[in-house]
């Protein structure tokens, strides 16, 4: 019953929250990334968190969903919407391609791998000269969905706190269906799990799928968010920022990994004045969440209720 | 040589030892025997010093050894051949047995123990150079044995040497216990096959539970009829 | 001749490659820990010996030298104060944490230093040498020969002496290892420490080449690890044949094709090693332990 109330309250203040701060854009838009950041990091927790895969090139299934509608839209004049979802099938894609190492490999060589897999999938669209190589892309137009141009800060934060609550809905169900009993049966132990009949390679495949149709999705709503991409906003570093959220917010917790995109978004701006750099905040926290409180900070209440 | 005090070991809430006491007199073999889960194993693993008691004492040599840590134990001169070998699986045979010698000082002697070790266990120097992962069960009993050996010490703990072997392995590793007890090393052994450690042993304990339930010399033990009910099934 | 060239230039950084991956397979075989940090933690040791250079005006050999025992005691920090603690509970939160202080190190260069290429001086000095129709310079002959030396002098100490077989041993049974009379903290710390060392020599014999800043060591550490891979990340003889061949083949790929591919081979060759044969060329098969 409390859990209700608190998802009831938090939907509420989400949606009120950006009504108070209607002159200050630069809040909302911060928030609105983080928004988007927040699908990518519950789909790379489904990835790592639930089904145990350790992958660290996640974010490059958001530059392939981010690069793919930028495309759809700006070249061949397809609608948003379309493109968007196109853009998470293409990523999906993608992650049947990256999932293959995971049937052959796991623990960290399958870090590396994917590691090696997300650098690659950089460096060849900073190649390739229609995705505007190193230089990325300008101007991308905004969302526009049945002929509404979204080009306020505020419609687009709603546009993201839709999808965001869609995405939530979606994978909660799944994780608490047969299905994700099954993944986190991969992340226990797979030979156990593969005696008892689950078939292991097709849940890896199916994981990494899922999880990366939504970072595609979420990597579309960041290029007409944020209107200009680049390959460097999705390399390595953004991967280890992925695994920054979710490791703080808290490995295996939707609410965790919204969490912690909350928390990896809205950080820096504080450190913006100093010359200190929120990279190293990043690492500082992630050090500390795995030595003190590993089940991350959406743990915190509990400790508070177990002293009560 | 070893004496354990009126030990009290438990595990969290479960406690495992409830006042063992035993002593094992230089030069003898003495058995440790009982069912599973009676302490067997957790008593040898606090005389090691991985365990740390609740209550009571672990003396070796007039030393109080109690909650010592194992790599200073092993140095006093005991050495434990643990339950399940343990061997090093990705080492050779002779790398395992050459680790033994960690603790030594005097490097010229452990190559001559190497030769003593090989004639005890003809079959590890056939596989010298073979990675010990690769022995059957009974060779990497003999190699955790002989590891155990190697650091020259004053008294040999082994936990279930006899376990998942066959009986005529089970019967050619007692028979060089008995051949190293000849030689001087005191031994403690910890046996589920109770009828051949009280074959071998001068002197024995049976756990019960985390308590001594019987002991005494081993031949009695052999003849008394709740020992020959409970514990060998004649 | 060109191709001979090539393939002396290709040794060079292969033996460079060969050092940065010895430290990232030396840790994994004694802790079984994969440092991500590595690189990092390299970079940083280097800052140390510019600093020590540029603003105490101390001479090169001091510098390096101080560095040596700031690196060794960095690492055995890192393994005592942040990985030990975790130890117990999961092997990818150590993993986790490695990256971690990837993140930290890599961000308090720059707000430390700048961002701004620094010049680092070479140990010693770049005179040509000919060798036949090839040339080569001494600064690049001398770190070749030092690398390689080290990388032997290590095997041969992991293989035969019997500390050498200790911390090879405390990865596949602690118990057993204690047993022994191993001290199981005492190898970690010291390996950590050595293989900050090995970091430290790789960041100073290749900052001269690509100038001292912050991402210096990142590219060199794909690359170690690609040659960790290729050699098979459980041996060090794997890490030599492993770092040589991909200096090697960069340099001719390099030469005869483009420039540009350099760092996408190396990736190309994580992939297709580790889909096809894990173990890469050298190390042992794994055997999955139920």
């Amino acid at each position: 019953m409390k859990g209700k109330n608190l998802v009831i309250i938090s939907l509420i203040i989400a949606i009120l929250f950006p009504l108070f701060f209607l002159n200050k854009s630069f809040i909302i838009y911060l928030l609105t990334l983080a928004l988007i950041y927040a699908i990518g990091a519950i789909s790379f927790n489904l990835l790592l968190g639930i089904a145990g895969q350790l992958s660290l090139g996640h974010a490059a299934f958001m530059g392939i969903g981010a690069y793919t509608s930028t495309l759809l839209v700006m070249k061949l004049n397809l609608p948003f919407l379309p493109s968007l979802i196109i853009a998470g099938i293409v990523s999906s894609l993608f992650g049947i391609l990256i999932g293959f190492p995971s049937l052959r490999v796991t623990g960290f060589y399958l870090a590396l791998v994917t590691m090696a897999f997300g650098i690659a999938i950089t460096q060849i669209i900073g190649y390739l000269s229609f995705t505007g190589g190193y230089h990325g892309i300008k101007e991308i137009p905004p969302p526009e969905i049945f002929g509404l141009t979204l080009s306020s800060d505020l419609s687009k934060y709603y546009l993201a706190l839709i999808f965001l609550i869609v995405t939530i809905i979606l994978l909660t169900n799944l994780i608490n269906s047969k299905t994700g009993r099954a993944l986190k049966s991969l992340r226990e132990n797979e030979i156990l799990a593969s005696s008892l009949g689950i078939n292991v390679s097709y849940y890896k495949i199916l994981v990494f799928v899922i999880s990366a149709f939504f970072a595609g999705i979420s990597g579309s709503l960041y290029a007409h968010t944020v209107s200009y991409i680049s390959p460097n906003d999705f390399g390595l570093g953004a991967s280890l920022n992925f695994l920054a959220m979710i490791v703080i917010g808290g490995l295996g917790s939707v609410p965790g990994s919204i969490l912690g995109a909350i928390f990896i978004t809205i950080v820096p701006v504080f450190f913006a004045r100093t010359s200190f750099s929120p990279y190293v905040f990043n690492g500082i926290m992630i050090i500390l969440i795995m030595m003190l409180l590993p089940q991350g900070l959406i743990y915190l209440p509990n400790l508070f209720k177990k002293k009560a | 040589m070893l004496k354990v005090d009126n030990l009290y070991v438990s595990y969290g809430p479960v406690k495992a030892l409830s006042g063992v006491s035993l002593k094992v007199e230089e030069g003898s073999i003495v058995s440790l025997l009982g069912p599973n889960g009676a302490g067997k194993t957790t008593t040898l693993k606090t005389i090691c010093g991985f365990l740390k008691p609740d209550k009571g004492k672990v003396i070796f040599s007039d030393r109080d050894i109690t909650g010592h840590a194992p790599e200073d134990i092993v140095r006093l001169g005991i050495s434990m051949v643990p339950e399940g070998r343990r061997i090093f699986p990705e080492l050779t045979v002779k790398e395992n047995l050459i680790l033994g010698t960690y603790i030594r000082k005097d490097k010229k002697k452990s190559l001559k123990d190497l030769d003593k070790i090989y004639s005890y266990f003809p079959v590890l120097k056939e596989r010298e150079n073979q990675l010990a992962g690769t022995l059957s069960g009974g060779e990497q009993q003999m190699l955790a044995i002989g590891r155990a050996l190697m650091s020259n010490p004053k008294i040999l703990l082994l936990d279930e040497p006899s376990l998942g072997l066959a009986p005529i392995l089970v019967q050619e590793i007692f028979s060089i216990i008995k051949e190293i007890n000849k030689s001087g090393m005191s031994v403690l052994l910890v046996e589920q096959n109770a009828y051949q450690a009280l074959k071998i042993s001068n002197y024995s304990y049976i756990l019960e539970v985390g308590k001594i339930a019987f002991e005494g010399k081993s031949e009695e033990l052999l003849k008394t009829k709740e020992v020959r009910k409970y514990y060998l099934g004649r | 001749m060109f191709f001979l060239q090539n393939v002396v230039s290709g040794l060079f950084w292969g033996s460079i490659y060969a050092l940065a991956a010895l430290g990232i397979v030396l840790v994994f075989i004694t802790s079984g820990v994969v440092n991500f940090a590595h690189g990092e933690m390299a970079m940083f040791s280097t800052f140390i010996v510019y600093t020590l250079l540029t603003y105490l005006k101390l001479p090169l050999y001091l510098s390096i030298i101080i560095s040596i025992g700031f690196a060794f005691l960095f690492g055995m920090a890192i393994e005592r104060g942040l990985l030990r603690p975790v130890r117990e509970k999961t092997h990818a939160g150590m993993m986790i944490i490695t990256l971690g202080v990837l993140m930290v190190l890599n961000g308090l260069a720059t707000t430390i230093w700048g961002t701004q290429e620094k010049l680092f001086p070479p140990i010693v000095n770049r005179e040509p040498i000919f060798l036949g129709s090839v040339v080569i310079d001494k600064y690049s002959l001398f770190v070749f020969i030092i690398s390689i030396a080290i990388i032997v002098g290590l095997f041969l100490f992991l293989k035969f002496s019997i500390h050498g077989i200790a911390m090879r041993a405390t990865v596949q049974d602690e118990f057993a290892s204690r047993l022994m009379g191993i001290r199981i903290g005492t190898v970690l710390s010291f390996t950590w420490g050595f293989s900050a060392v090995l970091g430290l020599l790789a960041g100073v014999f290749v900052a001269p080449n690509l100038y001292l800043h912050s991402n210096m060591m990142q590219e060199i550490q794909i690359k170690a690890f690609t040659a960790a891979v290729l050699g098979g990340f459980t041996s060090i003889p794997g890490a030599i044949v492993g770092g040589l061949l991909l200096g090697v083949l960069e340099n001719l790929i390099a030469a005869y094709i483009t420039t540009k591919l350099k760092v996408t081979l190396s990736l190309i060759i994580i992939i297709v090693i580790l889909l096809i044969r894990p173990h890469g060329l050298m190390g042992r098969k794994e055997v999955k332990r139920v």
